[in-house]
């Protein structure tokens, strides 16, 4: 990986060197840096797209000791063209004929039957099966956020987890932020009260729409929704699963807890017709945590609107921002991280982590954290759908599923559109989600 | 990778000196300003006498580094140089629509304009809500300041592209052997540069310093620039002998670039005239899709550029050429 500067710049931190807990955490080098050359380790890639390709580019140049051997996708041009990219880089540990690329939706379980480690990176609903397959089979898993769409996926999530610690099996979840160097200085700064205490905070998600991926003639109707993912609430899990849950997770680890109760508001203002399916468009969500301290949730599906991805957590001394810059109560800036030394990202940390975990130990598992804060997204979801105040407790016992118990590519789809090709929308006060 | 840049389909090819754009100045006189026609939109452009100048840095400077030398002697043409860094109100019309920006424009011209590939929208904010109007852009890739270049080309009549390694170093010189245009003392930096210590961890407006010898901004700090030079830690030593003529290390990959300049978020030594920085993958590190965005960078939040025009411009087959060479057309 190669430094930006020619030589190191003199301190990342404004006051004083100071020990970068990131750095004690978690060993940036790959793992082959730390002289282990073991054995081949066998990685299959389940789900093909953007993230799961750059996912398993970043085990790639995590150790050297990884060969990509299997890949699955309900999708085969996803694999060819995930492939195309893979072989371009790393033609040498890149092994996957045909016979080892599994097309459809039962793919995932015979890649993990040609794997030691899978990287799990599709939609979020199939997780919990593909979860419970791997460490069923005795494999080390990544998976991507968020967890699960639905209470019984969270609690199969969980269950799991347990499963795959007895095992040892190691686990790493896709919320890098908890992996990136500069979220680990902000959080201990704000550990050693350099803000106070904690009072509020507040997130955004305020982004663009997402890609439309249209109707094609001879789609059915799962094949298309598939393929138009973002637009379909059990597909995505709706924008605080599928985008906010970054911050919120980061806002759970600050907190060290997770909310019990949701209330919000939401709907579609600039979504519109078949193309852009059933999810809200915009959502604002208010979280409480047990030591009342509120969570304030905004996000946005709009294009042409102010873009931010960030937080804004407020103290008795001061506040801080994503930009890693923490200020006094008057505006001055006590403390700024400055990373614009550091080779790799929070995605690549998180890799070398887990693999470095596989090969050297010691055992790692972020199912917990991961499940749970995909549940706090799951009860904001749960407040803006139904309109009403959300309690952990009465969320947690929901036995809604939003994932089809089994799926055929002809099958009726439980949110099939009407004869115009509209979807149902949600609408609170009528939406039931308990 | 052997291309420059991955393959983009970029339209059809572009006749850039039908110059009968409409430009508010005196060819002859030493400035004008570029006005974008149907906006409010415009930028100001300053005549570079040729000359040859010691590039590099001599081992006696503070903070020098290996790849800054050794020192040797480079001509470089006459050109125009932008007074500013571009601006967020000057590349946000490259993103815009151009059918409705741009109108009133001949329809044979906004063929040619609309021709140009653009870019595909941000994820992030690129700006990171540091400012738009009036601040430099930020987070573009070469790819995109290169295509923007191009756009612009069309749309002005005027060839317009970075700057070489060698013509940055020489304008930001303005005539000095120093290792800031205004002399050796970092101490003074406060007057001409926004760096680290007195940014309040963003960029400033463009121009909200004093300029060099020439009448230039911000060549030191608030963002630094991209050139159009491959990175090279020996590049210098290739040709020491004798006074090198216009320079160009032409880039054979997608990394590494050179910068320059510092910025906001860099201390001292990294804003001299002389210091070299490289482009890498660690710009989009946070870009977690594969693959990784052409336009936009994730964490070049203090990266820019500034445009410069030769003086006497070069052919429309030499043009077109330098669109197919930079661009991997």
């Amino acid at each position: 990986m190669e430094k930006g500067n020619t030589n190191t710049r003199r301190s990342f931190l404004k006051t004083g060197a100071a020990t970068l807990v990131g750095s004690a955490l978690f060993d940036a080098l790959p793992v082959q840096a730390s002289g282990h050359q073991s054995k081949p380790i066998k990685v299959g890639l389940v789900g093909c797209g953007g993230r799961g390709t750059g996912a398993a580019f970043e085990a790639l140049r995590a150790s050297q000791s990884v060969r990509i051997v299997a890949m699955g996708d309900v999708f085969e041009d996803m694999i060819n063209s995930s492939l195309a990219k893979l072989t371009a880089q790393f033609k040498d540990r890149v092994d996957v004929p045909a016979k080892r690329k599994f097309v459809g939706l039962d793919a995932y379980a015979k890649v993990i039957a040609e794997c030691d480690v899978v990287l799990l990176a599709t939609p979020p609903p199939f997780r919990p099966a593909h979860f419970a397959e791997a460490v069923r089979a005795n494999k080390h898993v990544f998976m991507e956020k968020p967890l699960a769409v639905d209470v019984p996926g969270y609690h199969q999530i969980q269950e799991i987890g347990k499963l795959a610690e007895q095992r040892k099996l190691n686990v790493v979840v896709g919320l890098q932020t908890r992996y990136a160097t500069r979220y680990n200085a902000l959080m201990e700064k704000i550990r050693e009260g350099m803000l106070g205490d904690v009072v509020s905070l507040d997130v955004y998600y305020n982004v663009g729409a997402p890609k439309i991926r249209a109707r094609q003639p001879g789609q059915t109707e799962l094949e298309y929704q598939l393929r138009n993912w973002r637009y379909f609430n059990w597909l995505w899990g709706g924008q605080l699963a599928g985008q906010a849950i970054h911050q919120i997770d980061a806002m759970n680890w600050l907190m060290n807890d997770f909310p019990i109760a949701a209330t919000g508001i939401g709907g579609r203002q600039s979504f519109f017709g078949p193309n852009q399916g059933e999810t809200f468009d915009h959502q604002y969500v208010e979280y409480t945590y047990p030591n009342g301290v509120k969570m304030h949730v905004q996000c946005r599906n709009m294009d042409n609107c102010t873009v931010r991805m960030g937080f804004y957590i407020r103290g008795t001394k001061g506040y801080a921002d994503e930009r890693c810059r923490i200020y006094d109560l008057s505006n001055k800036l006590l403390w700024r991280f400055r990373d614009s030394d550091e080779a790799v990202g929070a995605t690549q940390l998180e890799q070398n982590v887990f693999f470095n975990a596989i090969a050297n130990g010691p055992y790692i598992n972020n199912t917990d954290y991961g499940a749970r804060s995909t549940m706090t997204t799951i009860m904001g979801r749960m407040a803006t759908h139904s309109g009403q105040d959300i309690t952990l407790e009465d969320a947690l016992s929901s036995k809604t599923l939003l994932v089809p118990e089994a799926l055929s590519w002809d099958m009726r789809m439980p949110n099939a559109p009407d004869e115009s090709g509209n979807y149902e929308i949600i609408i609170p006060g009528k939406t039931q989600v308990l | 990778m052997k291309r420059i840049f991955f393959f983009r389909a970029l339209g059809i090819g572009l006749c850039l000196l039908s110059a009968f754009y409409s430009r508010a100045q005196n060819e002859r006189s030493t400035r004008y300003t570029e006005r974008i026609e149907g906006t409010d939109v415009s930028f100001e452009m300053v005549l570079i006498p040729s000359g040859t100048f010691t590039m590099g840095s001599p081992d006696s400077e503070a903070g020098r580094r290996e790849d800054e030398g050794p020192q040797h002697q480079v001509s470089v043409d006459s050109l125009w140089v932008g007074k500013f860094e571009v601006t967020w109100d000057l590349f946000e019309l490259f993103l815009a629509e151009n059918k409705e920006v741009f109108s009133g424009l001949p329809d044979e011209k906004r063929m040619q304009v609309d021709a140009v590939t653009r870019p595909t929208p941000p994820f992030e904010d690129p700006a990171l809500g540091m400012g738009r109007k009036g601040y430099p852009v930020v987070n573009v890739s070469p790819y995109a300041a290169l295509t923007f270049c191009k756009w612009l080309s069309a749309l002005t009549g005027r060839f317009y592209r970075l700057p070489t390694e060698a013509e940055w170093e020489y304008v930001c010189r303005a005539g000095s052997q120093s290792a800031y245009s205004f002399g050796d003392d970092p101490a003074r930096l406060n007057e001409y540069a926004v760096y680290f210590e007195n940014s309040e961890a963003q960029y400033a407006p463009v121009g909200s310093k004093k300029p060099n010898a020439w009448g230039l901004y911000d060549l030191h700090g608030n963002v630094a620039e991209w050139t159009l030079d491959q990175y090279d830690a020996d590049y210098y030593a290739r040709h020491s002998d004798g006074v090198v003529h216009a320079p160009w290390n032409k880039p054979t990959s997608l990394y590494d670039r050179v910068f320059r300049g510092g910025s906001w978020d860099d201390d001292p030594e990294d804003l001299r005239s002389a210091a070299r920085k490289k482009s890498g993958m660690y710009l989009q590190k946070d870009d977690p899709q594969v693959p990784k965005s052409f336009w936009w960078y994730t964490n070049a939040s203090y990266i820019g550029f500034r445009l410069v025009s030769p003086a006497t411009p070069p052919s429309p087959a030499e043009i077109k050429k330098f669109w197919a060479t930079v661009l991997d057309e």
